[in-house]
């Protein structure tokens, strides 16, 4: 009896258990979750998938260049302010860059890596997609893997390569590669990329790799290697042994100057194939552009314009804050303070008649009038102008909107004081002027294209290389082009070292604010870069104003004068970013010297 | 969703109502039952028929001569019956003197007792069933006599939770038994819970929350609702609390139960005419402690002195222009906006409003404690219940009703009807039923509701998220300052004063040194209110049928629940108009009000919801038997449950666990025991065969005292020796599910332009997808293999008793992600795919000692329990840090980790001989914490971060108890403490001058370093004081400095009751006792080093943060003083 009651005990149990369990322990249908077939089953999931892969490399906040919150590598690079206290660039500027603070993240170039692996390893598996344009897609994932190589390339060195999407069961280690390595790599994924992409895309579809961007990533990858960081015997700092080679070349070679001039005579030819070319509605060869200001300001800010070969698409209004770059006269004004140009910076520009201004100097005997700001103000060449705003000034690239007027600016744009203290220091951060960059003719708009490839690059890749080749005369003729579309005479320089350092100029003047400088001036080895540059004294204007609420009203300035605002950092271990201290704990990288 | 929600709405009105009706029809069944029997049978007919006149009074005492409350009092063979009240006394009334009394009591021997004619009055001494040992506890999917656990089980007395006065349970729990802590995040009303942890924590990577069993149901684990129906509860409704310690014990909760489990159980049907019961209780609650701000005069003087040294070390005068003149500094230190000389300047005045402005309070000059103007209100606490008990022989009843209404402590300025006040309401209703239809079925129907209304200041969207609302709430408090202009003045909301920042002029003489920054009242008043309702209905049948006729011993048994919880967040925006405020340039005497716009209200119904439902069953077959001296039962159960979130749920699939239960007990005697217990458990976070583990244990016990050797006497009275030895699980990793799944892309995450621009319009946006999360099909279950020796002994004729347990737990197989991935995988850390990796080892004692006699009338009883816990990762997935320092492996869970101070650059000497600060750059200037360099290599930096302290929860735990009792009065105190234990100071919470114009504390003025204090000898407990401190300054890095001790010791609650009877004043009006007590909760903290702060030291640090954190928000948590009455009818 008692048997038969524990049979049946235990089978009614077991039964019901198991007659249950499809009903208590659920395994969800795919609403909601996608697997990696459900996104390669359809041309529209795919595309969704590639787009998300642009997002991340081109998009604001995903892509090394773009992480940082409400502060952009200006801030760091001698060109603007070291913003708010809550600004990573203000620790950096004060304290240096360190392993445990830096404004890349490494890592996030490894998650875009991997989502463009997985497009690229899939793609073929979707049924709707002819063949041409899955050979595009594939063409634009190692674009897009060449440009996030080549940042990471520019900030550390060579790094791991990681030549597909890793499955968690797989040894996951990848060394870091040397820079020839990666150099090389780079250019393999430009040349292939390049062979697939289409010279244009039709008009819905703009915004995707062509083949002047993936040539145009080849031709800065190989300037790059040419520049002195790498392209030299002895490295800026030794790692040691065959280590160097993790950071320089360990040899210069001539040659690799003759490899961008070309890879940058490529860019441009299919440029003007694409219908890419510079904006310049007046100039001829050397004749200064008169509309210098309109072209400048539309190559910079206009989405979509010819000169962009390839832009960050990205049109939320969170990309511009992201750069403190979002609306000066209303929105987020709290995060946009304290990153104005720097005094540093400032004699970079020339006045419109191609001569130096004089501005105020630490150490002069006495400030001056506001009158004179406003005056020189307007002397100078229409880059500037186009670029900047100040206080008592309405913003020349919005030349009848009253939004961009002093009446408007909701921000202090100056550092100011009620009474005179000079020479004595009031505040820092509102510089010298105000940056309105990306946004001429906005009005209202807030979003913007950050451009990543204009033509104007190719112009100046070449006045470089040619000029470091020794071929001087067509070293001038690309400078010229740029000078000249900026409304500057030409230039007859041709002593190859002073030529070297109008061209540097150049690149300072026509692309501030592009996410150049920081790599520009490192990458140079420029002697003075912690004195002055990047690191040592920094200069801002200080004013006197009176007692009106809104400080920008011109009745309101008193003087001004220049004085130092802070001392910013610099090490020579700067010259390339560190690597987190986790993945050199974790062992999967060494660590770049200094660190 | 629009369509259901007309739907949920009246889901929500008819639901409760549902349940009422009910509630009141199986009341009705049951009065009408027993009327029923009255007319069936002309036995009970007789006695009901007569007029009940003959009263009877008594008391119950137990072998002590302690009051029994609880016993059931009946005239035999009728339904009038009692049960005593909480000191033990009963008051009945027989219709004449001849009847039999008949007392029973669980553990006590049955009692009859002939009335007596004469007296009436009655004291009986139940005396215990065959020995002292027949005290039950409520364990696993069953009851047990005490003598016969094998397990580690301590239970709470309910009337201490009761007398705790507090609105959580949680919060009661701890302090009143050995091996459960807690922690408290938050003191506001509603959402003040307290963390639990039952004998520390063995994971490093996944919840330490224990399983929450509330009347055999398991309570959901899933998103952090663990708590909920716990916290709601009224303390009234709860007959037992046990805690489950050891695998013994919680083997059967299998993959929930490696955290222990908390067993509830309410109150239920006795035999017995109808006992009404009503409590009330009036509290009044405020911040157990404030941190105090400096003065604004010490803030200037203080800022004055902090900007000369910004000047001088970095040597730039850029703060000058705050500097406050010596003029300002008196208009501070005499609560004026102008000197005498100023007001004389205004030639412009009269001498009469020279006159007045001369004694003019100063707007712009004030002091203001912001602090205490927003804590420092005093709450006001209601509570209500009404219960009433009573039942048959075919149906028991427990119903109970309660209301509960906390205000807080946060300042309600109650502007044009505004309420920036904290607010909890909740009403609860438990109606828990036993029917036996037929003679071996029994039904039991437990019906309840809690209906919650917390109310407060509406920050963020989600109501529990204390990151953004604690920030938003807290933050103004210490980035503002005491001399900001306050946010009401002459009953209008102000959020400016003229020319902040701007130049001087009469109107606005602070000028730049000035900021306005909202002031805390003013965010309170803007913040609008929000209103989260929750809504938790629990329905359950549960029968159990006797099959006696099949087999003797053999019963089954079955359970079905329904928990339905339904939360909605309403938020209500302010239309306060705000105005900005100045003094008139002509007359300075009056106040200028501009602005005043008022702006539309606008109401936010679908802000959040947190709804969720819960299916359980089991079912299952009980047998025992006895065969000789042997008494052997033997439970197999199946269970199941259901867990799902029907709105926002990503997998639209319920999460399930199923399980099977199985134990075999043994006992010779009751002095050999032996028992196996088996948890056999499936998840759905596994894959299919993987899901289902068994989690076994073995745990036997020894009473030599039984043993016929063992010679009776009064000094050892009982002795029993225990242990036990087995495996739980868990398979809760963050709350993620299917943890098995392939890896999961999303095809929505975000935006992306494409297309030709015309420069003005954005171009066409197309979503873009992601790769998500990434599965491991291996996963499975983190295993805790837990062991237990215990002894418990009473000596002295019971006086003495004595508990002590030994335990250890190791975990491994730990659910976490590996911590070596490289960054090249390119999948972010979220993301990694989950692995069994990593193990812990846990373990402590626990001793209790009770002492319990009476002198005469006079009752007393004294306990203490001490707890001892703890844990060391064994291995953890890691980096391999350079340093054996900077490991997390070879570490206590949650240890804190930072540099080590070694007091501060007192001289230049020291200074100049300092190893390179990589933090700061090396600015160090004198007045900066001195840091040890460990490795030697003349930096500071990462290389040098080491364990500091201990963990946030502390090691050691222990309380004592005093119980008094004379004849009506009883009294009880209870003290607790903690000891090693550390509480880490954010830089929010310590730094000063936040961006210039942030709060400076008392403390602060007190203790900061100066070279006069260093030269006077006078200890030193901050650093320098200079502005900017975000620059140049190293002081807030993470370091041991900032990391202060927990270890306190808490005069945590106090009782005082007295008890009327026998007066004929509550005889007429039918009362049968009244208690009348007044108690007092965490009402004195005797030591504290967090006292400062304004922290109580059993805060839980949320954030194991450090430098550049910003979560130093702490909601003050509160004491509470209680007034309360009771009435039994």
């Amino acid at each position: 009896m008692k048997k038969i009651i524990y049979f049946l005990a235990i089978s009614f149990a077991s039964l019901l258990f198991y007659a249950c369990q499809k009903n208590f322990l659920e395994i969800p249908n795919t609403t909601g979750v996608v697997d990696i077939n459900k996104v390669f089953s359809s041309r529209l999931n795919a595309q969704a998938e590639l787009f998300g892969a642009y997002k991340q490399a081109l998009g604001y906040a995903n892509n090394g260049e773009n992480n940082f919150t409400y502060s952009s590598v200006a801030s760091i690079a001698g060109e603007r302010a070291k913003g708010n206290s809550w600004h990573p660039t203000y620790n950096i500027a004060a304290g240096g860059i360190t392993a445990n603070q830096t404004i890349f993240n490494y890592s996030l170039i490894y998650t875009t890596v991997r989502s463009l692996w997985i497009v690229n390893e899939n793609i073929d598996k979707v049924p709707d997609m002819d063949a041409t344009l899955k050979d595009q897609v594939k063409g634009e994932t190692k674009g897009l893997l060449a440009y996030m190589y080549m940042y990471g390339l520019k900030a550390y060195g060579g790094i791991p390569l990681v030549k597909k999407s890793y499955s968690p069961s797989e040894d996951l280690t990848v060394p870091r590669a040397t820079v020839e390595e990666t150099v090389n790599y780079i250019v393999k994924l430009c040349d292939e990329a390049a062979t697939t992409l289409p010279s244009t895309w039709p008009a819905d579809q703009k915004g995707r790799l062509t083949k002047a961007a993936v040539l145009s990533i080849k031709a800065q990858t190989l300037m790059f290697a040419a520049r002195p960081l790498f392209n030299s015997a002895t490295p800026y700092l030794s790692l040691g042994g065959t280590n160097d080679k993790l950071i320089s070349y360990g040899s210069f070679s001539g040659q690799r100057w003759k490899d961008a001039i070309n890879a940058s005579l490529a860019a441009l030819t299919e440029a003007g194939n694409a219908g890419n070319s510079l904006i310049n509605t007046t100039g001829t060869a050397n004749v200064p552009n008169t509309s210098a200001l309109a072209d400048y300001g539309i190559a910079t800010s206009t989405p979509g314009n010819k000169e962009v070969i390839l832009a960050s698409q990205d049109e939320s209004n969170e990309a511009a804050r992201y750069r403190n770059l979002s609306g000066y006269w209303t929105d987020t004004k709290f995060n946009n303070q304290r990153n104005g140009l720097l005094g540093n910076f400032l004699p970079n520009y020339r006045k419109a008649d191609g001569t130096d201004q004089d501005w105020p100097k630490v150490g002069d005997a006495a400030p001056r009038a506001a009158s004179d700001y406003i005056t020189r103000f307007g002397q100078m060449e229409p880059r500037f102008r186009a670029d900047f705003a100040g206080p008592g000034l309405q913003a020349a690239n919005n030349p009848n909107d009253a939004k961009w007027g002093f009446n408007s600016w909701g921000v202090h744009i100056a550092n100011y004081s009620g009474t005179n203290n000079f020479p004595a220091t009031n505040d820092y951060g509102q510089g010298v002027a105000w940056p309105t960059k990306f946004y001429y003719g906005a009005g209202g708009r807030l979003w913007y294209e950050f451009p990543i490839f204009r033509v104007a690059e190719l112009y100046l890749n070449l006045a470089e290389a040619y000029n470091e080749d020794g071929q001087t005369a067509l070293a001038l003729v690309n400078l010229n082009i740029i000078r000249n579309r900026g409304g500057l005479a030409s230039s007859t320089e041709t002593d190859k070292v002073k030529l070297k350092a109008l061209i540097q100029r150049e690149w300072a003047v026509e692309f501030y604010d592009e996410n150049h400088r920081f790599f520009d001036v490192r990458h140079w080895r420029l002697p003075d870069i912690g004195n002055g540059i990047v690191g040592g004294k920094i200069l801002e204007f200080q004013w006197q104003i009176g007692s009106a609420s809104n400080k920008s009203l011109p009745s309101n300035l008193i003087n001004y004068y220049m004085s130092v605002v802070y001392t910013a950092y610099w090490n020579d271990k700067m010259h390339l970013e560190p690597f987190p201290q986790s993945e050199v704990n974790k062992g999967a990288v060494i660590q770049n010297p200094g660190y | 969703m629009k369509f259901f929600a007309p739907l949920r709405s009246m889901q929500k009105i008819c639901s409760p109502c549902l349940t009422l009706l009910a509630t009141l029809t199986l009341m009705a069944l049951s009065v009408e039952n027993t009327v029923a029997r009255v007319s069936s049978n002309f036995a009970f007919s007789k006695f009901e028929n007569l007029k009940s006149n003959f009263p009877i009074k008594g008391t119950v005492l137990d072998e002590l001569g302690q009051p029994i409350p609880g016993v059931s009092v009946q005239l035999k063979g009728t339904t009038i019956g009692t049960i005593t009240d909480i000191n033990g006394k009963f008051a009945l009334s027989v219709p004449d003197g001849d009847g039999t009394l008949s007392l029973s009591f669980l553990g006590y021997n049955t009692y009859t007792q002939q009335i007596n004619k004469s007296t009436g009055v009655l004291t009986i001494k139940l005396q215990p069933s065959t020995n002292s040992l027949n005290e039950v506890v409520v364990t696993a999917f069953g009851v047990q006599k005490r003598v016969n656990v094998t397990g580690a089980v301590s239970t709470i007395d309910s009337k201490d939770v009761v007398a705790s006065s507090v609105s959580n349970i949680t919060n009661a729990l701890v302090g009143n038994a050995p091996g459960i802590s807690g922690l408290q995040t938050s003191g506001e009303p509603g959402r003040n819970g307290t963390k639990i942890y039952i004998r520390g924590a063995a994971t490093y990577a996944n919840s330490t929350d224990p399983l929450i069993v509330i009347d055999g149901i398991e309570q959901p684990n899933e998103n952090g609702k663990s708590y909920d129906q716990l916290n709601a509860m009224d303390a009234n409704e709860i007959e037992s609390i046990s805690i489950l310690k050891d695998a013994a014990s919680t083997a059967v909760y299998g993959i929930r139960g490696a955290n222990g489990v908390i067993i509830i159980t309410t109150k239920r049907g006795v035999n017995g005419k109808p006992t009404l019961s009503f409590t009330s209780n009036f509290a009044a609650t405020q911040a157990s402690n404030l941190t105090l701000s400096a003065s604004s005069y010490d803030f200037a003087l203080t800022r004055n002195r902090a900007i000369n040294a910004y000047n001088q070390n970095e040597n730039n005068p850029g703060y000058n222009t705050l500097l406050f003149t010596p003029d300002e500094l008196w208009k501070f230190q005499n609560n004026r906006d102008y000197t005498p000389a100023e007001v004389d300047a205004m030639t412009f005045l009269t001498a009469e409003q020279k006159a007045s402005l001369n004694q003019s309070p100063a707007l712009y000059y004030g002091n203001h404690d912001y602090y205490k103007d927003q804590f420092g209100d005093t709450g006001k606490q209601a509570q209500y219940n009404i219960s009433v008990r009573g039942g048959n022989e075919k149906v028991k009843y427990y119903t109970s009703f309660g209301y509960f209404n906390q205000g807080s402590i946060l300042k309600d300025s109650h502007l044009d009807g505004t309420n920036t006040g904290s607010h909890y309401d909740r009403s609860n209703f438990r109606s828990n039923f036993d029917i036996k239809p037929v003679k071996n079925t029994t039904i039991s129907v437990n019906i309840s509701g809690q209906f919650g209304s917390v109310i407060g200041p509406s920050f963020g969207t989600n109501p529990y998220d204390n990151t953004i609302r604690y920030k938003q709430l807290i933050q103004f408090l210490q980035e503002g300052n005491t001399y900001q202009v306050p946010g009401v003045i002459d009953g209008k909301l102000v959020t400016g004063v003229n020319g902040a920042n701007g130049g001087i002029s009469i109107s606005n003489p602070l000028g730049t040194k000035q900021t306005f920054n909202s002031t805390p009242d003013a965010i309170l008043l803007q913040s609008g209110s929000g209103i989260y309702n929750q809504t938790l209905l629990t329905t359950s049948v549960k029968v159990k049928h006797d099959m006696n006729y099949l087999l003797k011993g053999l019963s089954i048994r079955g359970t079905a629940n329904y928990d339905d919880s339904y939360n909605k967040y309403i938020t209500i925006s302010s239309n306060l108009p705000s105005y900005t405020v100045r003094r008139n340039p002509t007359n300075p005497n009056e106040l200028q009000f501009y602005g005043g716009t008022i702006t539309p209200i606008n109401i936010n119904g679908d802000s959040y919801t947190g709804t969720y439902h819960k299916v359980y069953f089991d079912a299952g077959i009980d047998y025992e038997t006895k065969i000789g001296g042997s008494n052997i039962t033997a439970l197999i159960l199946g269970k199941a449950s259901k867990f799902s979130i029907p709105f926002g749920d990503a997998f639209n699939t319920p999460s399930g666990i199923m399980g099977l239960v199985n134990r075999v007990t043994y006992n010779y005697k009751e002095r050999y025991q032996a028992e196996f217990n088996l948890g056999y458990n499936g998840t759905e976070n596994f894959a299919p065969g993987r899901r289902f583990g068994f989690f076994p244990a073995y745990s036997a016990g020894w009473v030599p005292t039984s043993e016929s050797f063992f010679s009776k006497n009064k000094y050892v009275t009982f002795l029993k020796f225990r242990g036990s030895y087995g495996e739980v699980g868990n398979d809760q990793l963050n709350a993620a599910r299917y943890l098995f799944l392939p890896s999961q892309f999303s095809l929505n995450s975000g935006t992306y332009y494409i297309g030709t621009s015309n420069g003005t319009d954005r171009l066409p946006a197309y979503t873009t997808g992601r790769e998500g999360a990434l599965g491991n099909p291996l996963v499975t279950w983190e295993r805790s293999i837990k062991s237990d020796i215990g002894a418990e002994a009473r000596f002295f004729n019971d006086k003495l008793n004595l508990v002590l347990d030994f335990y250890q737990e190791k975990r491994d197989n730990i659910l976490s992600s590996l911590g070596t991935i490289p960054a090249s995988f390119g999948v972010s850390n979220g993301n990694i795919p989950p692995v069994n990796i990593g193990s812990t080892i846990n373990k402590g004692y626990e001793i209790s000692l009770a002492w319990r006699s009476k002198v005469g009338e006079f009752n007393y009883g004294i306990n203490g329990a001490l707890s001892y816990n703890k844990n060391k990762v064994i291995y953890r997935s890691e980096p391999s840090n350079p340093n054996p320092w900077e490991n997390l492996t070879g570490a206590p869970i949650g240890q804190y980790f930072g540099l080590v101070s070694d007091g501060f650059f007192n001289t230049p000497a020291e200074l100049a001989s300092r190893p390179f600060n990589s933090f700061n750059s090396n600015q160090n200037t004198l007045g900066d914490i001195r840091y040890k360099d460990l490795n030697g290599d003349n930096l500071i930096n990462e290389r040098d971060r080491t364990s500091i302290g201990y963990s946030n929860l502390p090691q050691f735990s222990y309380n004592s108890r005093l119980n008094l009792s004379y004849k009506g009065f009883d009294a009880s105190i209870l003290f607790n403490g903690t000891a090693k234990g550390s509480f880490y100071l954010p830089q929010n919470m310590v730094d000063v001058y936040f961006k210039n114009y942030g709060n400076l504390y008392q403390w602060q003025v007190d203790g900061a370093w100066t070279p006069e204090r260093v030269a006077s000898g006078e200890s030193i407990t901050y650093p320098r004081v200079e502005i900017n401190t975000n620059t140049s300054n190293s002081n807030f890095v993470k370091s041991d400095f900032w990391l202060k001790s927990t270890d306190f010791v808490k005069l945590k609650n106090i009782e005082i009751g007295y008890t009327l009877k026998d007066l004929s004043i509550l005889r007429s009006l039918k009362i049968s006792s009244l208690r009348v007590y007044a108690n007092g909760n965490n009402l004195y903290t005797f030591k504290n080093d967090l006292q400062k702060f304004g922290l109580d030291p059993e805060t839980a640090d949320y954030n194991n943060g450090g430098y550049g954190n910003n979560q130093g928000y702490y909601f003050p948590i509160t004491k509470v003083y209680n007034f309360g009455l009771n009435v039994q009818f």
